[in-house]
């Protein structure tokens, strides 16, 4: 011991020198180890078994194992591990589960010591205690660890993992009696070596193999394992339950994992399949490797750090017969190759640019960022002193935020919400959404609401007087307007639906399945449709006040000609209205100059004479002679809204395109389309909008747009009482077998929208609480907490 | 309750559920089916509360139905026994126990059925709350014990494809721990139970079912370093042993299983080989069978047949594959050490009918055991 103790305090007083080298095996490696001096290392494989010495500038091959003429199975070996006391000894395990104890300090050729022959299937793993001279583990495939004193013929203990087989054992390096192994079946397993029975531990650490496992060599109770799950995980053994500190992901199967001497973060990879590499990571940067060796040409199959403490010299061994000495400042560092810079524009217009820390500096008075002023933050990153990377590539983060008054982002999410896209006919589409321009001051876009109208739609209108007036009278005089109008055609159902329900947002959908159909024709008859649409215009309360001045901004001949389109309220067969199916463009075409299309569709209805129709339509004609056609246009609004886009207002292209629907749809190439679209619904994701965003899916015609609904949607939904995921099956939580968010007026489940006061947490469905809290200001739940709703 | 079917293993061929046109279990049955297994054949139990996919699994796994068609499959509402692989190598039942049946029905003999089980699947629903399942597990797991003490329990957490990557393994671990639990609360430590996640739209369903089998294969150890000696000195990179009916491994060499490759021998599946004789010979895999695939990662998939229900499958690199007649020749010594392992355990099932039938027969003239020929 005296004499052990001395030559390990002179190693680590001297230097280690040496290259980034490699040299050529006769066959693949499957393990290599290193000798406690770091100047020896052997390379075992299924048909190899050498100690090379690590010489300044090569590697020297010193002897060969492999002896006798005909190798026996014993020497395939799947793994080799060097004693790290005893520098004469080795241990090596056979693929047909056979232990083997090699003694250099033999005089004979043949250095075999001893032989277990205890395991019935391949023995995956071996390892010599770290201080105890005779202790050996080897952890095998048929789910049994042994534990062997070298001093004795068999084993001294027996470890059943229950059938699962082992893939790796590891002695912790801190704790005397304690060692980890892994399962195939992700399982991680502590053994107290005194208790055979039993371990002390279990836990699940992949999903999947755990092949490796390696204890940390400074912090107890620190293990890392990696699987087939391409995991590294870093686990905090000293607490009760074993607690995940860290997580890294690679991009394959992980082989090995070591920990890298002095570095109290660092550790080695390698895989199993696919991936040559070895990569050295820091396990609190997971997603870029500190550093990465490409010496390989096959997969690695075993690394050691030459010295225990030592952080820059890596050996390893793979597949395709080769042996590697790595040189830490010789790796390359993925880090290095990573772009520093980096800029965003903030959801809300804020900009935030990241720099190379030495380029930001020699700018002078900016300060680091430092967190958000306006949206505190609440949770604080704690800075680590010996942040490792702060030379390697670390940017600096600036950012620019928007004065919270001007150029904030706020209109477009104003704008999105109040436009107006379906459910009126165009003009009064346009009328609306030009009105919202304009209210947040935007007049160059009102302005275009303005002129589309203009174009699109004749220019006569009900005076906005009249339309007030509606306006006024509220539903009780619309809604029996338009049953009178519609119940010969329409569905009974849906009539006796439309009358039950007076909210405006049910009547809004329900009608909205009307009038988008409606607006589709409105292009040549949407003065003859304005008397149905009166009804619908109390669904939307902001539509009144400002009208009168939408109008002045009309031509001059509008008023003139509206008396002629007034009249024929009750005349015009309504059966359009119903056409479920919106007309194909050749359609309209068709409808624009043909009377006799109409003619036979109003033959149809009982409701109008023939010839009135007639009369009718030749007056709508006659007005598209004294007239441009609005396809006279098309090539100016496309080129209208490929301005917007360009300009980043993505929202006014897609909303226009929604607006005028087949108008301009022909002209716009699809996948266009399909780009401001996706433009359009991401922005509006973003900001959250998630009505808004799925309004415009539906509207859409793109097919790539609409099937994004059609993608189905899953519901997570946790119980409120004990944060568990509920089952699938019901709404009563499996834990605590109680009924999750409960309405305390109705006292049932709430599965649609909950409210409850932040006061005394009681509440329950949005429109019971609303009722309730009319008549009452104490909770419903009858806790006397005087709730408040606004 | 109705008692299962005979146990003489010749009583029932296939299974009495409605069977699609074109599938071959039953002439497979009829074929194989030899009368010498009967008395080892390690059954397999399937069992779980209902809606959680036993039969679905069964059918994925062993009747190569693709898991979206298993979503029509009706609930069961009887007992079904399927025969598989009735090889003389490796033969196992599966006893597939409708959900609805109350199990412990005293009418219900589940002494008999746990007595000559080998191992005890229980299909937990990982999207259907599983603590019911648990407690179900809990109650037919104490009772098989008691009846044999024998029986590998495994836990099939099912369905896993509807959870996410951490919550899968929370899952295991959460479901692990009640049960283990649950277990020593009873008292019984001394049960193991072993947890798999599984998934019909991946591989893990087949991997799960081949941890099974390979825990009631005796000869495991040796067919495994079989299959070592043989990549070995082959330069082979993975070698896998499986079962030409199912998509299941008996055994493979000590490397890990791969997922990858592994995925890919289930995706390409080994029905198609048959097609190449099938025009011709009368049975279509036979020892001929042979199959070479180039992957595009300069590796070869070479497919041979070892028996009538296995096939080699191995893993080769493109250069190491020049060297065919190699590899040949100790394939030729591998099939020739399986088939003395084959028939030491022939020679076991034989000797004990004979003996078997001494003793029912005194009168009869032991002339020696027959030898019975692959």
């Amino acid at each position: 011991m005296e004499k052990m103790s001395r030559v390990t305090t002179a190693l680590s007083g001297s230097m280690l020198t040496g290259r980034t080298m490699h040299c050529h095996l006769d066959a693949p490696a499957n393990a290599i180890s290193v000798c406690r001096d770091a100047a020896q290392v052997v390379v075992a494989g299924r048909s190899i078994f050498k100690i090379y010495s690590i010489e300044e500038e090569q590697f020297v091959e010193k002897l060969n194992l492999r002896v006798g003429r005909k190798p026996s199975l014993n020497l395939s070996c799947a793994d080799v591990v060097w004693h790290q006391m005893d520098e004469n000894l080795l241990a090596t395990a056979a693929t047909n589960g056979v232990v083997v104890t090699w003694n250099l300090g033999r005089p004979s050729r043949n250095k075999q010591d001893q032989l277990f022959t205890e395991h019935k299937r391949t023995v995956n793993k071996v390892c010599f205690h770290p201080t105890e001279a005779h202790v050996l583990l080897s952890g095998s495939q048929d789910g049994f660890m042994k534990c062997f004193d070298l001093r004795r013929k068999d084993s001294v203990s027996t470890f059943s993992g229950q059938s699962e087989s082992v893939r790796d054992v590891q002695f912790s390096i801190r704790d005397y009696f304690t060692f980890a192994s892994t399962f195939e079946n992700g399982n991680v397993q502590l053994w107290d070596i005194r208790r055979p029975d039993r371990c002390e531990r279990m836990f699940t650490a992949h999903n999947g193999p755990v092949f490796c496992c390696d204890w940390h060599p400074e912090d107890r109770g620190w293990l890392a394992t990696g699987g087939r799950d391409k995991m590294v995980k870093v686990w905090d053994m000293t607490t009760h339950r074993a607690k995940e500190m860290h997580c890294v992901q690679t991009i394959a199967s992980v082989a090995r994992v070591k920990w890298r001497p002095e570095c109290r973060h660092h550790l080695a990879t390698c895989s199993m399949m696919v991936d040559h590499n070895i990569y050295v990571w820091d396990v609190r940067r997971p997603f870029v490797p500190a550093a990465m060796f490409e010496e390989h040409r096959d997969v690695t199959t075993g690394i050691a750090w030459r010295h225990p403490h030592d952080p820059s010299f890596l050996l390893s061994g793979s597949k395709d017969s080769s042996l590697c000495q790595h040189l830490f400042r010789d790796a390359s560092q993925p880090v290095e190759r990573a772009n520093p810079e980096g800029l965003c524009y903030g959801l809300f217009g804020d900009l935030a640019f990241a720099a190379k820390e030495s380029l930001v500096a020699a700018e002078s008075g900016r300060k680091p960022y430092s967190g958000d002023r306006r949206h505190p933050m609440f949770f604080k990153r704690k800075l680590d002193p010996a942040e490792p990377f702060a030379g390697l590539a670390s940017s600096a983060l600036s950012v620019f935020e928007m004065e919270p008054a001007g150029g904030s982002m706020g209109w477009f999410v104003d704008t999105a919400e109040r436009y107006a896209l379906t459910g009126r006919p165009l003009a009064e589409l346009c009328d609306h959404n030009a009105k919202v321009a304009r209210e947040l001051g935007r007049n160059q876009v009102a302005q275009t609401w303005t002129m589309l109208r203009i174009i699109y739609c004749s220019p006569g209108l009900v005076p906005s007087a009249n339309l007030n007036h509606s306006v006024g009278k509220g539903s009780t005089c619309g809604l029996p307007l338009m049953n009178s109008f519609n119940l010969k055609d329409m569905a009974p159902g849906l009539g006796s639906e439309t009358r039950l329900d007076r909210s405006k947002g049910d009547a809004r959908s329900d009608t909205a399945l009307l009038d988008s159909s409606a607006t589709l024709l409105t292009n040549e008859d949407n003065e003859e449709t304005e008397g149905s649409d009166v009804p619908t215009d109390y669904l939307l309360g902001d539509a009144e006040g400002e009208e009168d001045e939408l109008y002045l901004l009309d031509p001059e001949h509008a008023h003139p000609e509206e008396p002629e389109y007034v009249l024929p309220q009750e005349a015009f067969p309504l059966r359009h209205e119903i056409v479920d199916t919106p007309p194909g463009p050749e359609h309209l075409q068709d409808k624009a100059d043909s009377p006799h299309v109409s003619g036979s569709e109003a033959d149809a209805t009982s409701l109008a004479p023939m010839d009135s129709s007639f009369s009718l339509l030749s007056v709508s004609h006659a007005l598209y002679d004294s007239r441009l056609p609005p396809d006279f246009f098309s090539v100016l609004v496309r080129d209208m809204l490929r301005f917007y886009a360009e300009q980043g207002d993505v929202q006014m292209a897609v909303s226009v395109l929604i607006v005028l629907g087949e108008r301009v749809r022909k002209d716009i190439d699809e996948q266009t389309q399909e780009h401001w679209y996706t433009s359009y619904i991401d922005l509006l994701q973003r900001f959250r909008l998630w009505n808004v965003s799925n309004e415009v899916v539906k509207l859409s015609t793109s097919r790539a747009i609409s099937c994004l609904n059609q993608a189905s949607t899953t519901l997570h939904v946790n119980c409120s009482h004990c944060k568990r995921p509920m089952s699938s099956r019901g709404w009563v939580c499996d834990r605590c077998h109680r009924c999750a968010s409960m309405c305390a007026v109705c006292h049932h489940v709430v599965k649609g929208l909950f409210v409850w006061c932040q006061g005394c947490s009681h509440g329950g469905h949005l429109q019971h609480i609303m009722k309730w809290l009319e008549g009452s200001s104490h909770c419903p739940a009858g806790c006397g907490h005087l709730c408040e709703y606004s | 309750s109705s008692s299962p079917a005979g146990e003489t293993g010749i009583g029932l061929r296939g299974d009495p559920t409605p069977r699609r046109p074109g599938q071959r279990t039953e002439e497979r049955v009829l074929d194989f089916s030899d009368p010498f297994s009967a008395g080892v054949k390690p059954r397999i139990v399937l069992l779980a509360l209902r809606r959680s996919g036993k039969p679905s699994i069964q059918k994925a796994v062993f009747h190569r139905m693709s898991p979206s068609e298993t979503l029509f499959l009706e609930s069961t509402d009887k007992i079904c026994r399927g025969e598989v692989s009735n090889g003389s190598f490796v033969s196992f039942q599966i006893w597939d126990f409708p959900g609805q049946i109350d199990f412990f029905d005293p009418a219900f003999d589940y002494e008999m059925i746990f007595r000559g089980t080998g191992a005890l699947i229980f299909v937990i629903d990982s999207q259907d709350g599983y603590v019911e399942a648990l407690a179900r597990l809990l109650l037919t797991v104490t009772r098989a014990y008691k009846v044999n003490s024998d029986i590998s329990f495994e836990v099939f957490i099912h369905k896993v494809d509807g959870l996410s990557g951490d919550h899968k393994i929370e899952t295991q671990r959460d479901s692990h721990q009640r049960a283990n639990d649950d277990l020593a609360d009873a008292g019984l430590e001394k049960i193991h139970l072993s947890f798999y996640l599984t998934s019909m739209y991946d591989h893990s369903i087949f991997e799960a079912f081949s941890k099974v089998v390979q825990k009631l294969i005796p000869q495991l150890p040796t067919l495994e370093n079989l299959l070592n000696i043989f990549i070995s000195n082959s330069g082979i990179e993975k070698a896998f042993l499986f079962d030409v009916v199912s998509k299941i491994y008996i055994a493979t060499d000590s490397t890990p299983v791969d997922m990858q490759t592994y995925e890919l021998y289930v995706v390409i599946d080994i029905s198609w080989i048959y097609g190449l004789k099938e025009d011709g010979a009368g049975t279509p895999y036979d020892k001929e069978s042979a199959a070479i695939i180039k992957l595009n990662n300069t590796t070869v998939l070479y497919l041979k047949e070892v028996t009538k229900f296995l096939a080699l499958v191995c893993f080769v690199r493109e250069e190491i594959f020049e060297r065919k007649g190699l590899i040949e020749y100790n394939f030729h010594c591998f099939w020739k050490a399986i088939c003395e392992v084959f028939e030491v355990g022939m020679k076991v099932v034989k000797s004990r009918k004979v003996q078997n039938q001494l003793q029912k027969k005194k009168g009869a003239t032991p002339n020696g055991t027959p030898r019975v020929l692959l």
